[in-house]
């Protein structure tokens, strides 16, 4: 074989062939040849993975932790009746929230009330404990209901553009010129103090952020591909929307969502220390549970 | 035995493993390679063969979970040695300190070292700085192992002496500075220049690697340069301080194919030009072909072919080398499909027993589960000592005569339309 | 696309929302129940001639659009009437207590961001090691510390416990080098929540800057560490810390209604809950409109210093 003068050749492709590389031969070959990984490493399922990753994350587990612990205290903290059947029957807070002992205003923390005792007598443990069912529902209702309003407004924006955006758009920058205490005080004095009355106040200024949040992920997922084939099929906009671009937008949002129920939770909390929060009365103990949000 | 005749480049038993939750990664299981002075040498492979992790393992720019195991980087330029010594006497080795920086040879101008003329040189590391420093003496030979040198002395070597283009040019110029300014930056650093001076060489840099209007793209910014451009000016920076090697990470694999066949014309033409030895690494054989001179062949971290080009084309050894070939695809090829190596890279942190190709080669034996091949002479069978371009090596059982059935495959050249020549291994 | 251009697009934006901004504040206050007619006749004796004449002191015979219409055109000169409670011009009682609310709002923005960018940082650089678990740590708990409680307890270890800082400022207090001391508690019990939220994008910011092939490059280059860290990833990561500082102005707003309460700080916070639990309507709208307004154009030099700290966007 000579090809030492062949460099020329070389660099001119087209000119090699290889033969005989036959890779038929694979589908009758003898599974001895086939090499398998150990199952321990892969043959895992997307849910266990995330667990798993999920379990070596020490904040996150701390996180969890705590919102287990709230969600007890505050679910066992006193019987819940709904129509007259008692569904939970425990009762962990050692007084009732709402009892007043006038015999002991505001008591420091004592082996009674380890709390201590508010203006009225009534027992600060057995109110936070409490009160957590408040906080915690305001936080997901607040959250459910903007995400409702947001997403769909904000995939509309995004998807539509023109007109529609630029409405859509300019009311959220109208709404977003005013800090959300500002304008949740307005709107808890124009509608006064009350659990839907706060909650409306509170959604009014949360769902802009998610509205603009999405029309963002939107714009730029709606240049997919799949979105283009799918139009290309004739699919109608409506089922575009909601079966293709909103749900591959919506990582983001979800994010967002689950860190806003924790500053729902604060925001309500300071309205409550401004007393424009629940009526009073109510175990407002809401506005000192801390809100914390999981990274 | 002059400083030129050794290679520039010695890559030896280098290993690279990243540290993940599923285990040790063994990106790059002992690997040695040699470049000469102005020599263009390739790396191939598919994606996950290591060859990525290797040329980052000799730029030390391996970050966490990865880690350099082991293995020697001996880097042979005067002028890199010339360089550290001067900045760091204290990295000199000498008879009795060990120490990164090898000066091999001196050339004194004035016949004597520091104030004592009967000292050898290594005996005083830090004279032969101060006179490397007022140009009494020069390095002649001498090497740097630079797996050993501190983070400071990298930064030397790092873009002056080695310096790199990256797969996606799009990526790799940072978007908020001006493209000059992000040539200038490495020039100012390196060549001890003044602002003024900087542009101008930058300018000049853009010239030379085929920018129209140098002058006034300076100022541009990389998203208004087209990708052919981008690659220009990311050439344009690892050229900037007169580099002894480039290594080169699949550069044209993001660019179209007219503008892949301008890129790798530019480089061919540069190293020629301003006798800078290129490591080229590609997935691509196509790639190979039109650049390089020499080629090494990894799977699975380790090397399995090494040879010239010529020979590699014209006579490949190792079953993987005639799968990427086979799956090049070719005018008028008149196959009915492609042949392209069935199956992936195993995953590195289980290598398959034996060799580690078994389960994706035709022609796998039950030998092939149990031994590992070595990388041997495709001539005699015998191992080799140190890497050398000029012995034809691959990793497989057929070459330590272990195999029963062997490997058969044919490659024809084509002389003119009609295939003739052929050869049976 | 030049910068001009740009911005003239942008102003011509603005004109939309703060007419809305306008809109929404005269009909949110608009809506508050009892009109401040109701309000001074709770006061005096009644007689028919002077509710009339009340009325028409208030535009409140005209029809609604003629009303906004009123407010408007006073508003853009920045007359807002005179206070229902206080008998002071609502422009003259606001502008008296700006300057503590902007004192306080400037130090907390500045505790925020010498506080949060610095850890950003540093936890970036040691991304995933304990330095960067106790910070990221440190921020969870930054955020999710209710600003009233934190401030309450500073005030109860630092000056009741420990006496160090005289805490509640005199009334008629003066911008003075004297207020600085009273400003400092406010002020960290303000900052800290941004702090910790600039901290945390800071933080991912860099982390996504620094996987960045651009990183890469500048190492090969040979730049130093704190070169390619200060120079190449910190410059690319402002680009979007910028835009999480200018919504932070809104959350210092939003903050300053809350630690001025419980700070008694004589701000235009305390003035708004005063006038909303009084029902000063002119100074309401007065505030809740300024408030607006100065977001608006945050909003706006925030878009600039955006679109000029990253080179590709050119609108
Ligand atoms: S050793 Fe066996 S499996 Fe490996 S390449 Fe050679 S023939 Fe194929």
């Amino acid at each position: 074989m000579s090809h030492e003068s062949q460099r020329t050749t070389t660099t001119e492709r087209g000119r090699i062939r290889v033969t005989g590389f036959d890779t038929s031969v694979f589908e009758d070959r003898d599974e001895r040849f086939d090499w398998q990984q150990d199952e321990s490493t892969v043959s895992r399922d997307r849910l266990t993975r995330a667990w798993e990753r999920f379990k070596r994350n020490r904040t996150a587990l701390v996180g969890l932790s705590i919102i287990a612990l709230m969600l007890f205290t505050t679910i066992f903290a006193r019987p819940i009746v709904i129509e007259g059947i008692t569904v939970q029957p425990f009762s962990l807070a050692p007084f009732d929230p709402t009892n007043s002992n006038f015999a002991a205003l505001n008591e420091a923390p004592t082996a009674t009330h380890p709390f201590g005792t508010d203006w009225s007598g009534k027992d600060i443990l057995s109110r936070v404990m409490y009160g957590g069912r408040y906080s915690l529902t305001i936080g997901v209702i607040t959250v459910s209901i903007a995400l409702s309003v947001g997403v769909p407004l904000g995939a509309l924006a995004g998807y539509y553009g023109g007109w529609i955006d630029e409405v859509i758009m300019r009311l959220v920058d109208i709404l977003y010129a005013f800090p959300f205490l500002v304008l949740a005080i307005a709107l808890i004095a124009v509608l006064g103090q009350g659990f839907w009355n706060m909650i409306t106040a509170l959604v009014l200024v949360v769902w802009i952020s998610y509205a603009r949040l999405l029309r963002g992920e939107v714009l730029s997922v709606k240049e997919n591909e799949y979105v283009t084939a799918a139009k290309a099929l004739g699919a109608r906009d409506r089922s575009i929307i909601f079966r293709h671009v909103v749900p591959n937008a919506m990582a983001p949002v979800i994010v967002q969502a689950t860190l806003g129920i924790g500053t729902v939770v604060l925001n309500a909390a300071a309205l409550g220390f401004l007393g424009l929060g629940l009526e009073p009365g109510s175990p407002s103990g809401a506005a000192c549970s801390p809100a914390v949000a999981v990274a | 035995m002059s400083a030129n005749d050794e290679p520039l480049l010695s890559v030896d038993n280098l290993q690279t493993s990243f540290y993940t939750e599923e285990g040790e990664v063994k990106a790059v299981n002992d690997v040695s390679y040699q470049i000469d002075r102005g020599e263009r040498f390739a790396v191939v492979g598919e994606s996950g063969a290591g060859k990525s992790v290797t040329s980052l393992s000799l730029m030390r720019l391996i970050d966490d979970p990865g880690r350099i195991k082991g293995g020697d980087v001996t880097f042979r330029s005067t002028s890199a040695v010339a360089k550290l010594a001067r900045q760091f006497p204290e990295g000199v080795a000498t008879e009795n300190r060990s120490g990164y920086i090898h000066v091999d040879e001196l050339r004194a101008e004035s016949g004597s070292v520091g104030s004592d003329p009967g000292a050898t040189v290594r005996d005083r590391p830090t004279e032969v700085a101060t006179s490397l420093h007022d140009g009494s003496l020069h390095v002649e030979a001498g090497h740097v192992d630079v797996l050993d040198a501190p983070d400071e002395a990298m930064q030397e070597l790092r873009g002056a002496e080695i310096a790199m283009i990256f797969q996606d040019p799009h990526t790799a110029l940072n978007p908020v500075y001006t493209v000059g300014e992000q040539i200038a930056e490495a020039v100012r650093k390196h060549l001890d220049m003044g602002d003024a001076a900087a542009r101008e060489r930058a300018i000049e840099m853009l010239d030379r690697v085929g920018i129209p209007d140098a002058e006034e793209r300076y100022s541009d910014y990389p998203h208004e340069f087209s990708g052919g451009m981008q690659q220009r000016a990311v050439i344009a920076i690892a050229l900037s301080c007169d580099p002894s090697l480039i290594v080169a990470d699949e550069p044209t694999t993001a660019l179209d194919v007219t503008i892949e066949a301008q890129i790798l014309d530019l480089l061919k033409e540069l190293s020629d030009e301003e006798d800078v030895a290129i490591q080229l690494i590609t997935h691509d054989l196509g790639v190979v072909a039109e650049l390089c001179d020499s080629v090494m062949v990894m799977y699975a971290g380790k090397p399995v072919e090494r040879s010239s080009v010529e020979e590699l084309y014209y006579d490949p050894k190792h079953p993987y080398t005639v799968g990427l070939m086979s799956s090049i695809p070719r005018i008028g090829d008149d196959r009915d499909r492609l042949d392209t190596v069935p199956g992936t890279m195993p995953d590195l942190v289980q290598l398959p027993s034996g060799c580690s190709f078994h389960p994706r080669c035709p022609y796998a034996e039950d030998a092939c589960i149990q031994h590992e091949p070595p990388l041997v002479d495709t001539e005699t069978g015998e191992p080799i000592e140190e890497p050398d371009a000029d012995i034809h090596t691959a990793a497989c059982l057929e070459y330590t005569g272990d195999l029963q059935d062997g490997v058969e495959f044919d490659v024809q050249i084509r002389e003119d339309a009609a295939a003739d020549g052929g050869e049976s291994v | 696309m030049s910068l001009q251009r740009y911005l003239i697009k942008r102003l011509l934006v603005m004109i939309p929302v703060l007419f809305g901004v306008t809109l929404l504040t005269f009909s949110l206050t608009k809506m508050l129940p009892g009109s401040p007619v109701d309000y001074i006749l709770q006061f005096q004796e009644t007689t028919p001639g002077l509710r009339d004449q009340l009325r028409a002191q208030f535009n409140l015979d005209e029809p609604v659009y003629i009303q906004y219409w009123l407010w408007l055109r006073d508003a853009v000169m920045l007359d807002f009437g005179d206070s229902l409670i206080s008998d002071r011009s609502v422009s003259g009682a606001i502008l008296t207590r700006l300057p503590k609310t902007l004192l306080l709002g400037f130090m907390g923005f500045a505790i925020a961001i010498s506080i949060g960018i610095p850890l950003g940082v540093i936890a970036a650089i040691n991304n995933g090691n304990t330095v960067d678990e106790a910070s990221r740590v440190a921020a969870l708990i930054g955020i999710a510390t209710p600003n009233f409680w934190l401030g309450l307890m500073l005030l109860l270890v630092f000056s009741v416990q420990l006496g160090l800082f005289r805490v509640i400022p005199p009334d008629k207090a003066v911008l003075s080098p004297a207020m600085l001391k009273f400003v400092i508690l406010p002020a960290i019990t303000l900052g800290t929540a941004s702090s910790a939220l600039i901290m945390r994008l800071t933080r991912s910011s860099m982390v996504e800057e620094l996987n960045k092939d651009y990183v890469r490059t500048a190492k090969a280059k040979g730049l130093s560490e704190r070169t390619v860290i200060v120079k190449h990833v910190l410059r690319n990561s402002m680009v979007s810390v910028v835009t999480v500082a200018a919504i932070q102005v809104a959350f210092i707003v939003n903050g300053s209604v809350v630690v001025e309460q419980v700070f008694s700080w004589p701000g235009v916070g305390r003035l708004l809950i005063d006038a909303i639990t009084q029902r000063d309507l002119p100074v309401l709208q007065a505030i809740v409109l300024m408030i607006a307004v100065t977001i608006v154009f945050v909003n706006l030099v925030a878009d600039l210093l955006y679109s000029w700290l990253d080179p590709r966007i050119r609108y």
